[in-house]
C-alpha cells in the first residue's frame, strides 16, 4: 500500500505541518488498511535530531475510524554537509481503531530540501500494534522551517578561544571554528548572514553569501569595562539615549568602552546625572541618590503655589517613571484649628492639581490626612507647606 | 641600605652551611655564643662587621645581627601588584614593579595610595613552601635579606612607612621566620599571620594567628595569637592587649552576586571602627581595596573593582580605641553580575 502525504506549511517558531496518509498489511486483517490525514509539530533538538509529534485521523478499509497520536524522533543519518538527508524514524504512541491501544513506528525517511525553507519528506514506517508489527506505511510530504531572524546578534563567544569562530544559528546554535563554516553552509538558510569573531576582535557580521573564511580580519576589540548602576526598584537607567534593563532590585549591568560614561537615573521624581570612569578589566559600581521629599511652601493663609514651586513640581512629574506620590499638607499653628486644617487640605489639593496638570495620573497621587499633631515646634514657614514624597508603586491588586 | 648591600657583596661569598641570614639577639647571648650556635665559629669578626659592631663589642638584646651567608643574597619574587608599585635599589630612581619580577637584596619597594603588592620573600622550590609579605597602601619596605638553607627560611625586612602583613604559612608547611624592624623596634615570628604598622616613633605589631616576638629597649615580649603591642625601640614593648575578634558579616551573603555595594556586618563591642578589605583571592594576598568605616556598614556611592572570573572576597577587621586591628572576619566570596566583565 502506498500512502500519500501532503504537508501544509504553517508559519510558527515551531516547524508545523499537515499530511494525508494511508497504510496496509499483507495479512488478511482488513482493518489494517487505512488512509488518513494528519499534522506534524516538530522541534529541532540539534542538527541531527528532531523531536516530533504526529497526529492523524482517517478511516480503515472497513470504514471504521482510526486516530493516531505518536511522538517520534527523527535522526539524521547522513552527514551534515550534504543537502539531502536519510533519516531514521522511531516513535511510540496511541492508536484508536476505534479501541484505544498502544502503537509504535520504526522506519526510514528521505528529506529533500526545496525552496528557501521547505523540505519534501518521503517516509516509510513499520507501524506496530502494541509491539507486534502490523502495517507498512509510506508517506510523502512537505514541511517548512520557521522563519529565522538572520541578523540577531549571537550570544557572547567562548572567552578562552584561540581561533576565529563563526556563529551557526538555528538549528545549530553554537560557535564553531571558522574553518567549518563551508561544511555547514548548505544547511543554513540562503538569506542567513554569519557572525564571526576572533581572539581580540569584535563581533562582526560577514557579507551576505560569504560561505568561507580564508583570512579573517576583524576590528580589534575596544578596551572595555563593566558598569553597574545601582538605582532603586522602579528607576529607569540610561546611558546616553539608551535605556538599560533594570533588575527588580533597581540595578542595571552593562559593558561599555573604557572612558567616561554619562549615565542618567530617572524615577521617584528625580533625574540624576552620574559620571563614571570605566576602566578596562574593571567593574565600576555607581549608586544613584535616594529620592528626597519635596517641600512646597505657601504664604501665610494661602494655598497658592509660586511659579518656582510649580516648575519644581513639573520637574518632579517629568521624572516619575511609574512611582507614586504621597502629599501631606500642613499649616502653621496661628489661627483656629479648623481653619488651619482646611488650609492644609487646600494646600495638598493645590499641589495635587499641579502634579496632575503636569501629567501624573490621578491614581498615582495620594493625599494623606492632615496631621494635627505635626511638629508644632517647627518653623512656621516650614509648616505652611505641602510635602511631596515619592513612594514605590503599589503592587497590582488581584 | 646601600651599606648593607655593599657589605653583603663583600662578605657574602665565604660561608658556612646551615647559617640563617640573621638572628635577633636574646638576653645573655654574645657574638661568640651566637657564632657557636650558628656554626660560624671563627667568623665573629665578620658578624661584628656585618652588623656594624666594633671589635669586641657585644650586641644588646633585641638587636638584629646579620650573619655571613654561603651564597650571595637571594632574591625575592613579586607575587602580585595592584595599582602603583615601585622599587629601587640604592640611590637609583624608583621604577614601576610588576608581578613576576625578582627583587635583589636591599631593594626598597613602595606602594602608592590605593595600591598593594605581595612579595614572595622566600620560596623553597623543592616543597613550594614560602613566606609572603603584603604591603598595604602608602607603605615602603626594604627587603634586607632572605635566605633558604635546607628547609629553613628566614627573611629580614625594614619597614619604612605604612603597614605590612606577613601572610600565614599554609597548613602543613614548614614555618618560615620573618623579622621586621622599624624605629629600633623589632618583631620576629614563625609561620606568618602577623601585621606590623609604622606609627610616629613606634612599631605596632599584631599577632593575628601565630605567636610573635616583639623587642624594644633590650626587652622581649612574647605575644600570643590574638594579642598586640607597641614598641618604641628605646623602651620595653607596651603590655600585650587582646585584639578584637572579627564581626559576623551580614550582607552581601557568602557566594552571592555583588549587585549593589551594600556591605553590612554585626557591630563588635568596644570597636571604634572597622577596616573592610576586598581581595581577589581568599587568602588576601591580592588585596584590591581597603576602606575604613566608623560604623558596621559601608555603602559607597562608587566602587571600582578589578573583574575576575572567580569574583572577589571581602572581610572586616575591627579596630579598637588604641588603634589595634583585630582578627579578621571569615572571608566572604562574591561573584560579579553576569554581563559585567568577561575579558
Amino acid at each position: 500500500m502506498i500512502f500519500a502525504l501532503l504537508t501544509l506549511p504553517l508559519a510558527s517558531a515551531t516547524t508545523w505541518g499537515a499530511y494525508a496518509a494511508g497504510g496496509a498489511a499483507d495479512a488478511p486483517a482488513e482493518d489494517h488498511a487505512y488512509v488518513a490525514l494528519g499534522g506534524i509539530a516538530s522541534w529541532t533538538v540539534n542538527p541531527r535530531l528532531m523531536a516530533e509529534l504526529h497526529t492523524q485521523a482517517g478511516v480503515t478499509s472497513v470504514l471504521g475510524p482510526r486516530v493516531d497520536a505518536r511522538p517520534e524522533a527523527r535522526v539524521r543519518l547522513t552527514g551534515l554537509d550534504s543537502k539531502n538527508a536519510v533519516v531514521f524514524i522511531g516513535g511510540y504512541g496511541l492508536s484508536a481503531r476505534p479501541d484505544l491501544g498502544p502503537s509504535g513506528a520504526l522506519g526510514f525517511g528521505l528529506d529533500l530540501p526545496t525552496g528557501a525553507r521547505g523540505v519534501f519528506r518521503l517516509d516509510m514506517r513499520m507501524v506496530t500494534d502494541g509491539l507486534t508489527p502490523a502495517t507498512a506505511e509510506l508517506s510523502l510530504g512537505l514541511v517548512r522551517s520557521p522563519a529565522i531572524p538572520v541578523v540577531v546578534a549571537p550570544p557572547e563567544p567562548p572567552p578562552e578561544t584561540s581561533q576565529p569562530l563563526v556563529w551557526l544559528p538555528h538549528p545549530y546554535c553554537e560557535w564553531v571554528p571558522a574553518e567549518e563554516l563551508s561544511r555547514h553552509w548548505s544547511r543554513l538558510p540562503p538569506d542567513h548572514q554569519v557572525w564571526a569573531t576572533a581572539p581580540g576582535g569584535t563581533l562582526q557580521l560577514l557579507p551576505p553569501g560569504q560561505a568561507e573564511l580564508t583570512a579573517l580580519s576583524l576590528t580589534p576589540r575596544p578596551e572595555q569595562g563593566g558598569l553597574v548602576l545601582v538605582g532603586i526598584p522602579g528607576d529607569k537607567l540610561m546611558v546616553g539615549d539608551v535605556s538599560f534593563n533594570v533588575g527588580a532590585d533597581g540595578v542595571a549591568v552593562l559593558i561599555t568602552p573604557e572612558g567616561v560614561v554619562e549615565a542618567t537615573v530617572v524615577g521617584a521624581g528625580r533625574r540624576e546625572e552620574l559620571l563614571a570612569a570605566v576602566v578596562s578589566g574593571h567593574v565600576v559600581y555607581l549608586r544613584a541618590g535616594r529620592p528626597e521629599p519635596v517641600m512646597v511652601r505657601f504664604p501665610k493663609s494661602s494655598a497658592s503655589i509660586s511659579g518656582d514651586d510649580i516648575e519644581r513640581l513639573h520637574k518632579l512629574a517629568r521624572a516619575t517613571e511609574g512611582w507614586e506620590y504621597e502629599l501631606q499638607g500642613s499649616a502653621s499653628p496661628e489661627g483656629a484649628a479648623e481653619v488651619n486644617a482646611r488650609l492644609a487640605a487646600e494646600r495638598a489639593a493645590a499641589t495635587r492639581a499641579v502634579l496632575e496638570a503636569a501629567g501624573v495620573p490621578p491614581d498615582k497621587i495620594r493625599v494623606l490626612s492632615v496631621d494635627r499633631e505635626l511638629a508644632s515646634d517647627a518653623p512656621p514657614e516650614d509648616l505652611r507647606s505641602c510635602t511631596v514624597r515619592a513612594v514605590p508603586p503599589r503592587p497590582a491588586e488581584e | 641600605m646601600s651599606l648593607t648591600l655593599g657589605i653583603l657583596t663583600i662578605f657574602g661569598l665565604a660561608g658556612v652551611a646551615e647559617a640563617a641570614s640573621h638572628v635577633v639577639v636574646q638576653a645573655g647571648q654574645t657574638i661568640e655564643s651566637i657564632a657557636a650556635d650558628e656554626g660560624l665559629v671563627g667568623r665573629e669578626a665578620e658578624i661584628r662587621q656585618l652588623s656594624g659592631l666594633g671589635a669586641a663589642a657585644q650586641p644588646s638584646p633585641g638587636a638584629v645581627l646579620l650573619l655571613p651567608l654561603d651564597r650571595g643574597g637571594q632574591e625575592s619574587l613579586v607575587l602580585t601588584t595592584y595599582g602603583e608599585v615601585t622599587a629601587r635599589l640604592g640611590a637609583a630612581t624608583p621604577r614601576p614593579l610588576v608581578s613576576g619580577e625578582r627583587l635583589a637584596p636591599g631593594a626598597e619597594v613602595c606602594t602608592a595610595a590605593k595600591s598593594f603588592v605581595t612579595l614572595r620573600l622566600v620560596l623553597d622550590e623543592a616543597t613550594r613552601h614560602h613566606d609572603d609579605l603584603t604591603l598595604m597602601p602608602e607603605s615602603c619596605v626594604v627587603v634586607e635579606r632572605v635566605n633558604l638553607e635546607g628547609a629553613e627560611r628566614s627573611s629580614l625586612v625594614s619597614l619604612g612607612q605604612g603597614s605590612v602583613t606577613v601572610q600565614p604559612n599554609l597548613d602543613g608547611h614548614v614555618p618560615g621566620r620573618v623579622t621586621v624592624r622599624a624605629w629600633g623596634a623589632v618583631t620576629s615570628g614563625l609561620g606568618g599571620g602577623h601585621r606590623m604598622h609604622v606609627e610616629r616613633g613606634a612599631l605596632r605589631a599584631e599577632a593575628v594567628s601565630q605567636p610573635l616576638e616583639i623587642y624594644g629597649g633590650s626587652a622581649r615580649l612574647d605575644l600570643s595569637a590574638g594579642e598586640g603591642s607597641r614598641s618604641r625601640g628605646d623602651a620595653p614593648p607596651d603590655p600585650a592587649v587582646k585584639l578584637l575578634i572579627g564581626p559576623e558579616t551580614l550582607l552581601p551573603e557568602d557566594h552571592s552576586v555583588l549587585r549593589a555595594p551594600d556591605f553590612t556586618w554585626s557591630p563588635v563591642s568596644r570597636a571604634l571602627g572597622y577596616q573592610l578589605e576586598i581581595a581577589t583571592d581568599p587568602y588576601f594576598t591580592e588585596p584590591v581595596l581597603v576602606m575604613e568605616s566608623p560604623v558596621a556598614e559601608w555603602l559607597p556611592e562608587a566602587m571600582l573593582l578589578p573583574w575576575r572570573a572567580r569574583g572577589v572576597y571581602w572581610r572586616v577587621i575591627p579596630v579598637d580605641r588604641f588603634g589595634y586591628l583585630g582578627v579578621p572576619s571569615e572571608p566572604q566570596h562574591l561573584r560579579f553580575p553576569p554581563g559585567s566583565g568577561g575579558g
